[in-house]
């Protein structure tokens, strides 16, 4: 089936994760702020279970589950971070996206741009009604992302996952077309102004 | 594993419903109101329909990690409605409760009463953490059910499904297990 194409701005570029990614990724989830705050699975990662990951998440876009992309600096190949927009469902037009990115790379507005891609693809090209993104309520700095791309907070989800030892709750956000495509009016009206 | 077990009140039982059931779960179900108030997506509802999800609950339960039950009489044994409890996986220990009961039963506390078996279920046998259930925001009736029995709303998910035409909001409420052994304990 076919894959979603590359996209990007002059900042960075989302394209396909590949094999030769599973290095990066390995180091990525190696990060204790990642594991903390991202739904990965929990436990030791090897190259191995990496690669079985990357496999995954090929065959889940292969399928049209979802699209998963590699975020990518645009000057270069190398991986600094995931997104997507998965759990796809075309009848009930909505989807949910997540990702993270590695600690070098953070503080410098890629994920906001990475997410903002993926939203212009979600709405644009799937003709989706509804966004929604989930964050573990301790996770200040995605909460804050979400809240910056105008998403809003629906619902806070007591006791959710279980992660650590400890049960976790988690909010839930979401962002309507509607509400994205005044977004993007709003933003165009201040580029003019400036 | 196996089918779950059969539960007992005063007035219900609730078992694993049979192909037998397909027809009068057909007449119940075909019921415009049942089918604006629920997610079943099937409209019109045909017989098929109801012989497809008795066969489904089958596999459910094979998996492991969906539990349905028929709500029935139990002078009579006449189906009156359905209930699910369905878990992404058993070992999440989060379970969403789904049900509908047929319109000859409405406003009669058997769906409070079917409820109140599956949630000590849920809680006592499964060793559940968190029951939450997503109800439509134009069911009334279902989110007085849920808050009459404990359950807490945590928020309202924008136009989360489109029924029947209309984008709908979901309000989405939860029970965890120490809300429930607490009101056991009080009862």
């Amino acid at each position: 089936m076919k894959r979603t194409r590359e996209i990007g701005n002059s900042r960075v570029t989302l394209s396909h994760v590949v094999t030769s990614d599973a290095p990066a990724i390995l180091a990525a989830f190696e990060d204790q702020q990642i594991a903390r705050n991202t739904l990965l699975p929990e436990g030791t990662h090897t190259l191995q279970s990496v690669k079985a990951y990357v496999r995954r998440l090929q065959r889940l876009e292969d399928s049209q589950n979802g699209s998963y992309w590699a975020i990518r600096r645009c000057s270069k190949a190398e991986l600094v971070g995931l997104v997507m927009l998965q759990y796809v469902q075309g009848r009930y037009g909505c989807a949910e996206v997540a990702g993270w990115i590695t600690k070098s790379h953070r503080r410098q507005g890629l994920m906001s741009e990475s997410l903002s891609l993926c939203l212009q693809h979600g709405f644009v090209r799937l003709r989706l009604k509804r966004i929604s993104a989930r964050a573990f309520a301790h996770n200040d700095a995605s909460r804050g992302l979400l809240h910056n791309l105008s998403f809003v907070h629906e619902a806070t989800l007591r006791s959710t996952y279980f992660r650590r030892n400890r049960w976790h709750d988690i909010d839930v956000y979401s962002i309507l077309a509607d509400e994205w495509r005044s977004r993007q009016v709003r933003q165009k009206t201040r580029k003019r102004t400036v | 594993m196996a089918r779950p077990d059969a539960l007992y009140s005063e007035r219900l039982t609730l078992r694993t419903p049979s192909i037998r059931d397909a027809d009068q779960m057909y007449r119940l179900c075909c019921d415009p109101e049942i089918l604006r108030r629920t997610g079943i997506p099937q409209n019109p509802y045909l017989r098929r329909h109801a012989m497809e999800f008795i066969k489904s609950v089958h596999r459910h339960h094979r998996k492991g990690n969906t539990w349905h039950w028929s709500i029935r009489k139990r002078e009579t044994d006449d189906l009156m409605g359905m209930v699910t409890l369905y878990a992404q996986r058993r070992s999440n220990l989060v379970a969403e409760i789904g049900c509908w009961l047929g319109r000859p039963y409405w406003r009669q506390g058997h769906m409070g009463e079917a409820f109140g078996l599956v949630l000590n279920y849920g809680f006592g046998t499964l060793k559940l953490k968190r029951i939450y259930a997503g109800i439509f925001s134009h069911n009334a009736w279902s989110v007085g059910l849920v808050e009459k029995l404990g359950f807490v709303r945590e928020g309202t998910l924008r136009c989360a499904a489109k029924v029947r035409g209309r984008w709908r909001d979901e309000h989405i409420y939860a029970m965890l297990r120490e809300e429930w052994q607490s009101m056991n304990i009080r009862e």
